[in-house]
């Protein structure tokens, strides 16, 4: 294991370095620390993105699922992504980039300037985004497990230090730069994976025919309610325009062509990768792996078992690389939510750039040391427990977020109760206080969309200089 | 009611109608049980639509775009 142990190694150092390089830019403005100078072009943004939500759910998560719970209602979950993307880009990209600040959060308060949108859309964030973080965290443990043979909490604490430094120093630079790298990585790794044991069996096709014949569960769909897929698909095609760390990439774009362009190229990439995995490797992983305990550590035996060692440690790297260039983003989104949005706005005027500045840091270290602790004792099947926290953040920001951009009667009142009621009406359900049969998501969402109709039809009107603001914003 | 939303272009508003048209056509109950290839047709459908949707949008983007710069 020592030549895998080498790679990681190297790699790791890698991700610091660029962290020291981009400190010295970034450490001294805002705009450079939470948006990289708004300078980013759109092939870097566009594999940026990429990585970004490419997480280690997106490498082991995804296999794990599709063996667990079949191939198509997986599809349905990494599909709502993908959907997502493409409402983004019409629907966000462009008014967001021409608003021209930070966080999602910004947006929002400036569109309804009310104290309980300033502080609990934060406290939403950091809530979803820790449990985010967590189960990347689990996903780079089980990997230098299984094929650096270092033990679990080891791992977790060597990789979370390592992306606190570079994170916590280099802010969205040294980001942007280790997610290219980490992008790049991962798809060499994922569909070289899939080409090659296409090629040792046959065809897709073939693979897929093989494996079904033994294990016809893994095509199927209909031993599921249709609630659950459905909820796995609209959570994430809702979350994607609002979510803040890919909001964050659009507000880094040259501008608001660039953004949307990145938007669409890295889901192309992205769909590409998420079809080898699933179509490729899962069937393969399947027929070889039948009884696996914990499933998230399909993709691992499957190179264990078909790779040398100098694969094996790129493929380690990869997956570590999967969850840096995720949770790196995540942490710098939960750091922005605290720093910039709650403490950021009370220190505004009295705090200079450096306290300002020394704030985000131990902000960074404070979250990433309190996930690391939730990560000793992880939950199972990762891709399931983040999509639950991320649906919190879809029911209760999509529909005030697109709703402030695009109708001219969303107002304060509608707003704040949309941002409400989506959120309480989410977890009501998720946690099963009330049980209605339906998918969470689609409830919360409902509520949302009705309470902001009630506030934009019988609440005041809204004012004229407020949608003048917001006309502008879509030229 | 027109009046109430700020104007998006058309081929963006089609855009947006096919896609929601091509995941509302993909969860018809019918395709979960009907199989293909070892696989239920909403997979096949789905796995479609993660192609779909980033290149026509796209394409969709990259139509404007050169209709902007003439």
């Amino acid at each position: 294991m020592l030549l895998e142990r080498i790679l990681v190694g190297a790699y790791l150092a890698a991700c610091i370095g660029i962290g020291i390089w981009a400190s010295k830019k970034v450490l001294t403005s805002r705009s450079e620390y939470w948006v990289a100078g708004r300078r980013i072009g759109t092939a870097v943004n566009s594999m940026a993105i990429m990585a970004a939500l490419a997480s280690g759910g997106s490498i082991i998560g995804v296999m794990g699922l599709a063996y667990a719970q079949g191939i198509p209602a997986t599809l349905a979950l990494f599909g709502g992504s993908v959907v997502g993307f493409s409402l983004a880009s019409i629907l966000v990209a462009r008014p967001l980039r021409n608003f021209g600040k930070f966080t999602i959060t910004d947006f929002l308060s400036f569109r309804y300037p009310h104290a309980l949108v300033c502080y609990l859309v934060p406290v939403l964030i950091v809530i979803a985004f820790t449990i985010y973080i967590v189960a990347q965290l689990k996903a780079a443990g089980i990997a230098a497990e299984a094929l650096l043979g270092i033990p679990y909490n080891t791992a977790l604490a060597i990789a979370t230090v390592v992306f606190i430094v570079y994170v916590s120093f280099g802010g969205m630079v040294a980001i942007t730069w280790t997610d290219v790298i980490q992008g790049l990585l991962m798809v060499l790794v994922v569909v070289g994976t899939a080409a090659v044991l296409v090629w040792q069996v046959g065809s897709p096709v073939e693979i897929m025919s093989q494996a079904t014949a033994v294990a016809p569960e893994l095509g199927q769909v209909a031993h599921r309610p249709v609630s659950s897929y459905l909820g796995y698909f609209v959570i994430w095609a809702t979350a994607i325009p609002v979510i803040p760390h890919i909001v964050m990439r659009v507000f880094t774009a040259r501008d608001a062509d660039s953004a949307r362009m990145s938007l669409n190229l890295s889901m192309l990439v992205y769909s590409v990768m998420i079809l080898a995995a699933v179509l490729a490797i899962v069937p393969v992983g399947r027929l070889d792996f039948p009884g696996l305990q914990d499933a998230d550590e399909l993709f691992l035996r499957v190179m264990e078992t078909q790779f040398p060692p100098l694969i094996r440690g790129i493929a380690v790297a990869a997956v570590l690389a999967a969850v840096m260039s995720t949770t790196d983003a995540l942490l710098l989104a939960c750091s922005s939510a605290i720093a910039h949005d709650i403490l950021g706005g009370a220190m505004r005027g009295r705090a200079s750039e450096r306290t300002l500045s020394l704030v985000r840091i131990v902000t960074t270290w404070v979250i990433g040391i309190a996930a690391l602790l939730w990560a000793f004792s992880p939950p199972e099947l990762i891709t399931q427990f983040y999509t639950a926290g991320v649906g919190v953040l879809s029911s209760s920001l999509f529909v005030p977020t697109v709703a402030g951009l695009w109708w001219k009667r969303a107002n304060l009142a509608g707003g704040v109760g949309a941002v409400v009621s989506g959120a309480v009406v989410y977890m009501v359900v998720q946690l099963g206080i009330i049980d209605i049969g339906v998918a969470p998501v689609v409830v919360a969402l409902a509520a949302s969309a009705a309470a902001m109709i009630l506030g934009g039809v019988f609440g005041p009107r809204e004012s004229r200089e407020m949608v003048g603001n917001i006309e502008a914003l879509h030229r | 009611m027109k009046d109430s939303f700020f104007p998006m272009r058309r081929s963006e508003g089609v855009t947006l109608v096919f896609l929601i048209a091509f995941a509302t056509f993909a969860f018809i109950p019918a395709w979960r049980t009907i199989e293909v290839g070892g696989m239920a047709v909403f997979g096949w459908l789905i796995a479609a639509l993660m192609l779909i949707s980033p290149t026509v949008t796209l394409v969709v983007f990259l139509r404007r775009r050169r209709g902007d710069s003439r």
